[in-house]
């Protein structure tokens, strides 16, 4: 019991600091330094390679907190972020047990569905509320996506580290 | 025997008397030019000099071994010296800097009685690429920061709108994002809206839209709020009319405007809390 506890423990301890280290990256250091112009989406991708990896649990509690912390770095006050990887998380870990495979393409391709699906929510208030230019909007959720799955390479590996750490 | 120490005393009596002439030919050779002194010198100059020499040479160790520490002192001493003038320096610059600022509010200010304002600090911008917001210091805690405050620089620039407050921290809708908007007077007496626009924002612009032509509007026209609608005071500088085009259709037009003051480069606002209209 008390192992299963220390176990617990420094599992969320490590993916603690794996959440904080996305934040500082997408929430300070890319909003100043941005790539051609654009912030990317990092947190999308670990919710989507930690629901792979791990458990439904882990699964929806890093999605969780992973909204929680998007959501504060875009300064979003309706609880987007926390809302859509929660669920997101959910849905990858269960298609993940009947449909999809474990494997570096479906990672990639799940990935690939979460930003396009990120991109989507962002900007749908812009088209159907604000009425926003849509050749606009397109460019940039094309251009978020792009610069985003430059950060597949660093993140695959570490949530594959950080799930057999776990097992 | 008496004829030995006899022999013995005059050998050192004239040893004796010969080392005085010596000594008073050496004190008189300083001062004299002869030839005897001269002679003198000659001999004994080369001494003099050697052991002039071997005492500088004490002199300059003696002097180093015993300076050395004295000096790494001096050096350390003057480290934390120039450590503590660079640090008032620097806070020095800021007071100045801060003084330039409520001077320049204070002038604003002036010319606008009745205004309620509270200094801020932008601590960060937003990271979006569909917004342009940035969140300051102020809460409901820590002031009287309300939603829908308006935000300026000190020069009375206004750069964003308060959309959210927390107990330390409130957001700020800037000026050129999309869902910014405030009825504005361009120019000589027209009055128009200015908005945020999505295409736009990417280029740090936002637009006034509906523009008739013969309006008089031309590039270089400042842009101010107009008062209407109680939202922003009415006189605050947004920008300045960057270009004038023809809407989709021909019917209207519509201009960019480039905003008075860089807001990646602000650092510091003043939100205003309270203002007579």
């Amino acid at each position: 019991m008390k192992k299963r506890r220390q176990k617990s423990f420094w599992k969320g301890l490590r993916y603690a600091v794996f959440l904080l280290l996305l934040y500082i990256l997408q929430g300070l250091v890319f909003s100043h330094f941005k790539i051609f112009g654009y912030v990317p989406m990092l947190f999308s991708t670990a919710v989507v390679g930690v629901a792979l990896y791990d458990t439904i649990t882990t699964a929806a509690a890093f999605g969780l907190f992973a909204g929680i912390l998007c959501d504060v770095s875009a300064n979003e006050t309706a609880a987007l972020f926390t809302v859509l990887f929660t669920v997101l998380a959910v849905v990858i870990k269960l298609l993940s047990e009947s449909v999809l495979t474990r494997s570096p393409v479906t990672f990639c391709a799940a990935s690939l569905a979460a930003l396009l699906l990120c991109a989507f929510v962002q900007m749908f208030y812009l088209l159907f509320f604000v009425g926003a230019d849509g050749d606009a909007l397109m460019k940039t959720a094309g251009a978020q996506t792009l610069i985003s799955l430059i950060f597949l390479l660093p993140i695959y590996p570490a949530v594959r580290f950080l799930s057999r750490q776990n097992a | 025997m008496r004829k030995r120490i006899s022999r013995k005393v005059v050998i050192i009596v004239a040893a004796a008397v010969i080392i005085a002439i010596i000594g008073v030919i050496g004190v008189n050779a300083a001062h004299s030019n002869g030839p005897v002194a001269s002679a003198f010198n000659t001999v004994f100059r080369p001494f003099q000099s050697l052991n002039s020499k071997i005492v500088d040479m004490y002199e300059s160790l003696y002097g180093y071994m015993y300076k050395y520490d004295t000096l790494v002192e001096e050096n350390e001493t003057l480290r934390k010296e120039n450590t503590e003038l660079k640090e008032g320096y620097l806070q020095y610059e800021e007071i100045v800097e801060e003084n330039q600022r409520l001077k320049q509010l204070l002038d604003f200010r002036d010319h606008h009685e009745g205004y309620v304002f509270e200094q801020a600090t932008l601590l960060s911008w937003g990271a979006s690429n569909w917004s342009r917001t940035f969140t300051v210091n102020l809460g409901s805690e820590n002031s009287e920061i309300a939603v829908g405050d308006c935000v300026i620089t000190e020069a009375g620039t206004l750069v964003g709108l308060v959309t959210h407050v927390d107990g330390n921290a409130s957001t700020v809708k800037s000026i050129i994002d999309t869902t910014f908007s405030a009825s504005v007077d361009v120019g000589s007496g027209n009055t128009v809206t200015a908005s945020g626009d999505f295409s736009l924002m990417s280029k740090g612009m936002l637009k006034i839209s509906y523009l008739e032509e013969g309006t008089g509007i031309a590039s270089g026209d400042s842009v101010v709020t107009s008062g209407k609608g109680g939202v922003f005071p009415q006189g605050l500088l947004i920008g300045y009319v960057d270009g004038l085009y023809s809407e989709a259709g021909n019917l209207s037009m519509y201009g960019s405007v480039r905003p008075a003051v860089d807001l990646n480069d602000i650092l510091y606002v003043f939100v205003i809390t309270d203002f007579n209209g």
